[in-house]
């Protein structure tokens, strides 16, 4: 159940960053990155805010946030993040 | 022809750690950091608390009471830190400066309180805008009211390159001096924005710290914004001698380009080739440089990028310099952080004494320098660096040595 609950918090990312950045959602694969979805630092910047404001957290660039190169590390850092911040 | 040489003959400050370069040169000596729990005149919800915000004092005492009402808080830092500047340079009495004095201040955002509470007033409140908004929200307010103050009559405008404003007014000062168009110039930055909107604007851009800004060390997440200012008297050696002033130090080379790619993201060979400038217009090679105040901002991003252009300009000899980030002292005055930063660089030649870099917890592979962590060390400093590294893709570097 735990592990279900883990991956709905990662879906519900993956659709709000995929509706924020309007992205193709047949090329959004797990191991897509930002260049192959051919999205700028600022998009990425954008898409997180949202994410920020539906969780109620501040997310820092942080290391494994800004170590992330593909769509799957960088829904885990922000996952983490929103995880972390729940009481 | 010999080029004139330009020194600096005073020095003023007003930053989180309070009123005067001292109070700032302390702090960043002792590792004492201004940074406290953000205060608002409108708390509005910020996620991230921490800032580094000029602690209060009445204008009043430092401000004639004819201009105070046209003087936005980053207006009144400048004037503040002026008189200091000039008093120090022995010039407090020298009115009028004259025409062949240059008044050149950067800020990056300006008059940020006032806008804030000019459009709260106006749209929530729908109360009329004061009569003198328009003069007190000017970028350029600081240089005219530096010019009003001490009857400046050279050029004077206001250098706005976000983070690199400071450097680049002070740098274009210099170079003023040097080419003949003025005999002396007061430059520096000045910023005041932290309104609770611009703070969330920050936020979005996520480079703030949640806890604390630790340059250069592994476990950093981000920065945290300071306000302040620090304004300079520049004058050529033979004008300081000539009036018996004891110059501070000579400002020696100043360097500037333009990323031309990203608009926040840093780059390395820009970055690289600003220092590498200031370098050659000094007349120096990189081993003459022994410490180097950082822009060092505490986020991933600058700290591993102002790392690999290190090495890539110094070479063999980067690692045998101290290189230190200020930045969790003072904050990240934006506008006015090369200003401040270079006040605590020339603080740190005249004492021979290179500053920390505190919160600093462990090696990042990333920034193998020397980032003199925690605690500051005594070294023998012939001649300092500091760098600017601005959301535009804006690079900007000085370069200071010892007079004598």
């Amino acid at each position: 159940l735990e592990r279900e609950k883990n991956d709905t918090l990662e879906q519900e990312i993956i659709d709000l960053f995929v509706q924020q950045a309007k992205l193709d959602p047949s090329r959004v694969t797990p191991d897509a990155t930002f260049e192959s979805l051919d999205l700028e630092s600022i998009d990425v910047v954008e898409a997180t805010m949202v994410l920020e404001e539906k969780y109620g957290v501040y997310i820092p660039m942080d290391e494994t946030l800004s170590a992330a190169r593909n769509l799957e590390q960088f829904v885990h850092a922000i996952a983490s993040h929103i995880r972390s911040a729940r009481p | 022809v010999e080029p004139r040489r330009v020194v600096i003959s005073g020095m003023g400050a007003v930053s989180a750690s309070g009123l005067g370069v001292d109070a700032l040169w302390d702090a960043a000596r002792l590792g004492r950091s201004g940074v406290g729990t953000a205060t608002f005149a409108r708390p509005a919800g910020n996620r991230v608390t921490l800032a580094a915000q000029v602690p209060h004092f009445d204008p009043s005492n430092y401000i004639p009471a004819s201009l105070l009402p046209i003087c936005d808080p980053f207006a009144q830092f400048a004037v503040i830190a002026a008189e200091e500047a000039l008093a120090q340079a022995g010039l407090s009495d020298a009115r009028p400066l004259g025409d062949r004095t240059a008044v050149i201040i950067g800020t990056g955002i300006g008059c940020g309180s006032t806008l804030d509470e000019t459009h709260y007033d106006f749209y929530v409140r729908a109360r009329r805008a004061d009569a003198l908004t328009v003069p007190r929200v000017m970028p350029n307010a600081a240089s005219s009211l530096l010019c009003i103050c001490h009857g400046c009559g050279g050029p004077s405008f206001t250098v706005s390159s976000a983070c690199a404003s400071a450097t680049q007014a002070i740098g274009l000062g210099m170079w003023f001096i040097r080419k003949n168009v003025v005999d002396r110039a007061l430059v520096g930055g000045s910023e005041a924005s932290i309104t609770p909107c611009s703070f969330r604007a920050w936020e979005a851009l996520r480079v703030l710290t949640p806890n604390y800004c630790r340059p250069f060390s592994k476990r950093r997440n981000g920065m945290v914004l300071g306000e302040g200012a620090a304004i300079f008297v520049l004058e050529t050696a033979e004008t300081a001698e000539a009036r018996g002033a004891q110059p501070l130090a000579e400002i020696a080379g100043y360097g500037t380009t333009s990323d031309g790619k990203d608009i926040v993201r840093a780059d390395v060979s820009g970055a690289a080739e600003a220092m590498r400038l200031a370098l050659a217009d000094a007349s120096m090679t990189p081993d003459a440089i022994d410490y180097i105040n950082a822009h060092g901002t505490g986020t991933i991003l600058n700290d591993s990028v102002e790392c690999q252009a290190l090495h890539q300009v110094f070479a063999d000899h980067a690692p045998s310099i101290s290189i230190s980030s200020t930045k969790p002292i003072h904050g990240h005055a934006l506008g006015a952080a090369g200003a401040i930063e270079l006040a605590i660089t020339v603080k740190a030649m005249c004492e021979q004494i290179a500053p920390p870099t505190i919160n600093w917890l462990e090696p990042d592979p990333n920034c193998d320098l020397d980032v003199v962590p925690n605690s500051a060390r005594a070294l023998p400093i012939r001649a300092a660096m500091s760098n600017s590294f601005a959301f535009g893709g804006v690079n900007a570097t000085l370069v200071v040595k010892r007079t004598n």
